[in-house]
């Protein structure tokens, strides 16, 4: 609409300044024609002149209208054809005068037209100017053509004109209107590239418009998302100083190496344990830093850094800077990214120097109350014993009964005081380990208990493969496992009943199955056997034995990793698995 | 009769040990390790039966005293202590006790282990 509005903006100048060139013109043509009625004052030159300064008033007033914007194209057109008419109808009237200039009259109502309408019809113009001009310079040849219409005609101008004049005037008319066609078609071709720029401009501004809504929209888009970004890193510096207050306030050291085995953090607690400050410790060996025997028996993070290594925890002697050792609890566990790939291992480790004073006195603590009740015990079941033997008298047979029992509740008593005592020491820090032999060890039990086996007529029977078995662990400790369960083996079967001990190897395992035909184990008690002091229903209370054979067995299987297992029916048996690791010689 | 020195700081255990022993020996007593030193010296017992937790001196120290002293290193000792621990037997032994036995003991246990012990140091001063 713009455009159209524009080109019809455009027309309305043009047609200001073709009204304006046109009354020029028919001015001047009037003066010529004043010019020739000097010379001769033909009636007919009279009426051209009014004729041609009416037409130079109409196009004055029209261009009057045109500046004023107040005109339409069709105006233009009318006047057109009747400045056509007016002007052929002049030259007819003074062909003499003006036959000369019908071919640039023409030629100007071709071009004033062609400007107006374009190039269409440029040609049929001057087809029809052609034969008008043809008309008006041939018709006076034929003169009762001419007493037709009453006129009468000097013939002296047409004499001088010739018909090769006539043609190359006619050929002019052709060549204008030609000019104007290929001038316009140049125009149309301008104005519609103009057109197309137009419209390519308004799709540009378009697309720019709708690119600057989008550029816009992405804006905020990009607003909001920094404004997210932002948050997000606000919260990563918080989460980061957080989690950098945790580490380093933490109580326990903490050490994260990279692949390579390089420390990448170290805490204050692990300045305080090693002795190093970070600036040492940052980017040197683990091994160089935390020095420990385990680095050199057996480094967690192996050669392949690949293993997946979690520890929960055990205890080790660590060398600090100043070659002191430093009792800790060690954990570690291995890092990984989100494809699985280890990219590291964390240590964290404890101090326990202190935790291993309060150990030690706790332990010299029960060892002094061990000791301080067995002394009572010791007087108490001496003059029992004297008493019962009548050292200071006679006694009667109920006295003797109940002097007896004074005697076996001390013997419980004081048991039950060395097996406490003996279960408090049976710690992980206590033990030494070593390469022993298990067979050996069992064998040696089983001699201990010959003489009891005598007396309680039982058999027992050791079923060996003829191989040696070694384990790592604390002989004496371990010993005591198998006289723990050799003895409830004895205690729980009857007379001329019948215990097997049998050793065998499991690839990496030896088992050792210690089997009786004694009383057997409820299944309701199956699971409680294992806890202190706990002792089955079916267990009288004067039967010997304190509850805590059982929990000692545990206890120190756990400290050497190794299990057990338990399978029983009432009245038929027990049969208990114990497992170790083997170790290669 | 043979002599056997009891040095104890509880008078009770000591009371004890007398009814148990006096059918058969010579029973002498000692209630810290310098009078027992003083008693051992001037009386030379056949047997020494020794608590480890003596004031003035210590058990493992009178035993090592005693085992030193090419005199006195003949007389048997038997340790009569409450400590049951395996390391507590092992400094004993160390120390050079002939014999280890926990409190509370049985009657006729130490009754045999004195026997065995002044058989064995008879046959070898033969």
């Amino acid at each position: 609409m713009n455009n159209k509005i524009k080109v019809r903006k455009n027309n309305e100048n043009e047609i200001v300044h073709l009204t304006n060139l046109k009354w020029t013109f028919l001015l001047f043509l009037c003066l010529i024609i004043v010019f020739f009625l000097i010379e001769d004052k033909n009636f007919y030159l009279y009426v051209s002149l009014g004729i041609v300064s009416f037409l130079c008033l109409i196009n004055l007033i029209h261009n009057n209208y045109a500046r004023k914007e107040r005109t339409k194209p069709i105006f233009s057109v009318l006047i057109i054809g009747l400045d056509i008419i007016s002007l052929s109808v002049v030259i007819f009237l003074n062909r003499e005068y003006l036959l000369r200039f019908t071919p640039y009259i023409y030629s100007l109502l071709i071009i004033e037209y062609s400007l107006l309408k374009g190039k269409r019809n440029c040609f049929l113009l001057a087809t029809l100017f052609s034969l008008l001009y043809a008309s008006i310079a041939y018709v006076p040849c034929h003169q009762q053509w001419l007493n037709v219409f009453g006129l009468d005609w000097k013939t002296s101008i047409f004499s001088s004109m010739n018909y090769y004049e006539i043609t190359f005037h006619m050929g002019f008319i052709y060549i204008v209107a030609f000019l104007m066609w290929y001038l316009n078609k140049q125009k149309d071709l301008i104005f519609q590239e103009k057109d197309n720029l137009i419209d390519n401009l308004y799709q540009t501004n378009k697309i720019l418009a709708k690119t600057k809504d989008e550029i816009k929209a992405y804006n905020q888009t990009l607003k909001i998302r920094l404004e997210t970004q932002q948050i997000t890193r606000d919260a990563i510096r918080h989460a980061y100083h957080t989690i950098e207050t945790i580490v380093e306030n933490i109580g326990s050291g903490l050490v994260i190496i990279n692949k390579e085995g390089k420390i990448v953090v170290f805490n204050k607690q692990a300045e305080k344990i090693t002795g190093f400050t970070a600036l040492e410790a940052l980017n040197k060996k683990c091994s160089d830093i935390i020095k420990n025997d385990l680095c050199l028996k057996n480094c967690p993070f192996g050669s392949t850094k690949e293993d997946v290594f979690l520890s929960s925890g055990y205890g080790i002697i660590l060398c600090n800077k100043f070659n002191e050792k430093i009792p800790v609890i060690i954990n570690h566990s291995s890092l990984k990214d989100e494809e699985g790939n280890t990219i590291g291992a964390v240590e964290v480790f404890t101090d326990i120097s202190k935790l291993n004073e309060v150990k030690e006195m706790g332990s010299e603590f029960l060892s002094l109350v061990s000791h301080e009740l067995k002394a009572p015990l010791t007087v108490i079941k001496g003059y029992a014993s004297v008493l019962l033997k009548e050292k200071l008298g006679r006694i009667n047979q109920p006295q003797k009964e109940r002097l007896a029992k004074i005697e076996q509740y001390v013997d419980k008593l004081s048991e039950i005081v060395s097996n406490l005592l003996e279960f408090s020491k049976i710690t992980a820090e206590n033990i030494k380990l070593d390469k022993i032999s298990l067979t050996k060890i069992i064998k040696e039990v089983v001699d201990t208990f010959k003489q009891e086996l005598k007396n309680r007529d039982l058999d027992l029977k050791l079923k060996e493969n003829g191989h040696s078995y070694y384990i790592l662990g604390d002989a004496p400790i371990i010993e005591r496992v198998f006289v723990n369960l050799i003895n409830n083996a004895i205690k729980y079967t009857s007379p001329k009943g019948k215990i097997s001990i049998e050793v065998e190897e499991e690839k990496d395992i030896v088992n050792v199955y210690i089997t009786d035909n004694g009383i057997g184990i409820l299944p309701e008690d199956m699971p409680k056997i294992f806890d202190k002091f706990y002792r089955s229903s079916v267990v009288s209370l004067d039967k010997e034995g304190t509850g805590l054979g059982l929990s000692i067995v545990k206890k120190v299987l756990d400290i050497h990793g190794a299990n057990i297992k338990v399978s029983s029916e009432i009245n038929k048996g027990t049969q208990f698995c114990v497992s170790f690791n083997k170790i290669m010689v | 009769m043979k002599k056997i020195l009891i040095v104890e700081d509880d008078l009770d255990i000591i009371d004890v040990l007398r009814i148990i022993l006096e059918d058969k020996f010579e029973v002498l007593e000692a209630h810290n390790g310098i009078k027992a030193i003083n008693i051992i010296y001037e009386q030379i017992p056949d047997l020494i039966v020794l608590d480890i937790t003596l004031p003035e001196m210590n058990g493992y120290q009178v035993c090592r005293l005693l085992k030193e002293d090419e005199i006195y290193q003949h007389i048997p000792i038997i340790i009569l202590t409450s400590k049951s621990q395996k390391r507590d037997r092992f400094w004993g032994i160390e120390a050079g006790a002939d014999k280890y036995i926990t409190k509370p003991f049985d009657a006729d246990d130490i009754i045999a282990s004195i026997e065995e012990l002044l058989i064995k140091k008879g046959k070898l001063e033969e």
